[in-house]
């Protein structure tokens, strides 16, 4: 799942798959901006088939919190 | 290529693949010029106040009417029609809704006409496609003020591609059928002609219905031809007898009705029409005949066909919208079948000279070139989209790009040929980019429906006699090297341009100006 959520952010921010690694691991998703989010946040729900709610995407703020909300999704 | 696009709600998830600038939401400011295209896309509200929602639709023209009047004619402007995704559950039926609607669509349908660089997308083929909890995804209504589901991205890009596509004139050219199982039910060579499926009941039907939407799709200017494991004289008896046979053998540009292998048939097609293979779609029941064509010729297109005749008549349609989508039809389009039978036949008729030039002044040819105008430059830029073989630079242009050429004072002209046998309409181009009193020919091409009777010669000397005409001293030319046009290399070098350098598949040349170039009589040439 780690890697399909890396793929995702490479796809959505149109950067090498190498280059993902770094920005996952700044404090905050500061790379985004609010369209690559959406853009984001759509990829998520449709890859893996999930609903975020609007107050769960106000709350992610980094790399972790998001695989949390699909782990908690997917039952993984 | 860019676009830029007028919407009234978050619409880029949905062009997140496709080189585009948004205005503002319901902004008619153009914010960005020198684009390939822009876009009005706006979409309907989901809303359930059906008054507003009309003054907004109103509201939807005028700003359109506006924008008609600060967009340059040169620039194509794609208007999408609006649709409701969401049926009021409020009252029983909002038909106000619906006639504001549909006034809207009309009066755009009416720009469609009015303004030459107007072209319209219609959004309900899209939304059909799907049911209304598919279409609205609220979430996004209400955080990202999106109407559309930004989930059907990826069938909203397929689909838009294929508009554009079709606006731009880039699709296949012909269908390579088989006969047994194909165009009619059962097989020919067992079941007999009175005896193979075709007619008012079903399977015979279901084949009537693909013969029929065949025999449409042909008069759409694709190109049908025959490639089956057949007895000629039984075909030809089935095509003659069979009373319900719709497909008769005058709508087919190419027969290859033997034993040999389809490949090998298929090839020859090619080379008779003179079209490439990657303009070729083949439908055959057979899986392994399909099996062999893709994998011996890969650039044919092979879809597989239903199982279910019930279901060919839907298959040809997806078939078609897949590939053959044309935005607007030429006239070229309409007789295309013609112009290959007339072709056909021109090949009988030289066996029977004694001199190609008394075999070319028997065809009574009539040859003309044109400056661009707005009556050409549709299909200049058609062929600049479609034409692979004899292009000495392979440059591909919209209508805006050639409409730039001639606003810029460059020289863009066309050739239209006609013989005995048929009118070929417009069947050559070229694009000389003048800078002072030198030119430069950026783009030279015939259609390959043409070839072989010294056209590509009348052409070039009846450009190089204009340019004379207009006081140039110096003409440059290049070939760029393609998969494709390997049979142009040495068409400068033969006329008598002088080699200057090659680098890289490219050789550029020059041309020096004597007196003007004789013509032969025989082409009748006129320029206008």
């Amino acid at each position: 799942m780690i890697e399909e959520v890396k793929e995702i952010i490479a796809k959505v921010l149109k950067i090498d798959i190498r280059a993902v690694d770094s920005i996952i691991k700044e404090e905050e998703f500061s790379s985004f901006d609010s369209l690559q989010f959406l853009n984001f946040v759509i990829e998520l729900e449709s890859k893996f088939k999930i609903s975020i709610e609007p107050e769960e995407i106000e709350s992610i703020n980094n790399f972790d919190q998001v695989i949390n909300i699909i782990k908690s999704k997917t039952n993984q | 290529m860019t676009y830029f696009i007028f919407r009234n709600s978050t619409i880029e998830p949905l062009f997140t693949d496709f080189n585009a600038i948004f205005s503002g939401y319901g902004d008619v400011t153009i914010g960005m010029s020198d684009v390939d295209y822009f876009i009005w896309f706006y979409l309907l509200d989901l809303k359930s106040d059906i008054d507003s929602l009309v003054d907004e639709i109103d509201d939807y023209y005028h700003k359109i009417e506006l924008l008609l009047t600060k967009i340059p004619d040169s620039k194509p402007l794609i208007i999408f029609t609006i649709e409701k995704f969401n049926r009021s559950r409020l009252v029983n039926n909002d038909f106000i809704l619906d006639e504001a609607i549909y006034n809207f669509n009309k009066k755009i349908f009416s720009l469609d006409v009015k303004y030459p660089n107007v072209k319209i997308i219609e959004i309900s083929e899209f939304i059909s496609k799907f049911r209304q909890n598919e279409l609205i995804d609220w979430k996004f209504y209400y955080t990202s003020d999106i109407i559309l589901n930004p989930k059907l991205k990826l069938y909203f890009n397929d689909w838009f591609t294929k508009k554009i596509n079709a606006i731009n004139f880039i699709r296949k050219k012909c269908i390579v059928l088989d006969l047994d199982n194909t165009l009619w039910g059962g097989i020919l060579g067992e079941d007999n002609v009175e005896g193979i499926l075709l007619g008012n009941t079903y399977p015979g039907s279901a084949y009537s219905d693909f013969q029929k939407l065949l025999l449409e799709i042909q008069k759409k200017g694709v190109i049908l031809t025959v490639c089956s494991k057949n007895n000629k004289v039984d075909v030809d008896e089935a095509w003659e007898k069979n009373p319900f046979m719709i497909l008769k053998k005058e709508h087919f540009s190419a027969f290859r009705i033997n034993w040999k292998d389809k490949v090998s048939n298929i090839l020859e097609i090619a080379d008779e029409l003179n079209i490439g293979l990657d303009s070729m779609v083949f439908l055959d029941d057979d899986p392994s005949e399909r099996e062999l064509v893709s994998k011996s010729i890969p650039e044919v297109i092979v879809p597989e066909l239903p199982k279910q005749p019930y279901l060919l008549t839907d298959f040809l349609l997806n078939l078609y919208e897949q590939y053959f989508q044309v935005y607007q039809l030429t006239e070229e389009d309409k007789n295309k079948t013609q112009h290959y039978l007339a072709q056909k036949k021109g090949k009988e008729y030289k066996s029977t000279f004694k001199s190609y030039d008394d075999y070319l002044r028997n065809l009574e040819i009539h040859t003309q070139i044109q400056n661009a105008s707005k009556f050409n430059i549709p299909r200049i830029a058609q062929l600049t989209q479609k034409t692979n073989q004899f292009n000495l630079t392979t440059k591909r242009y919209s209508e805006k790009n050639i409409s730039d050429f001639v606003i810029n004072n460059h020289f863009v002209a066309c050739m239209t040929i006609k013989d005995k046998f048929g009118d070929y309409g417009i069947t050559a181009c070229a694009v000389v980019l003048i800078n002072n009193d030198e030119a430069e020919i950026d783009t030279f091409l015939l259609s390959c429906r043409i070839l072989g009777k010294g056209y590509e010669n009348v052409f070039i000397s009846g450009l190089l006699n204009e340019l004379i005409d207009k006081g140039i001293k110096k003409v440059k030319a290049e070939f760029r090297q393609s998969n494709k046009n390997m049979q142009t290399e040495n068409f400068y070098d033969n006329f008598g341009f002088k080699l200057d350098s090659i680098n890289n598949g490219i050789k550029n040349y020059h041309f020096i100006f004597g007196e003007k170039i004789i013509i032969k009589d025989l082409y009748n040439l006129e320029i206008i």
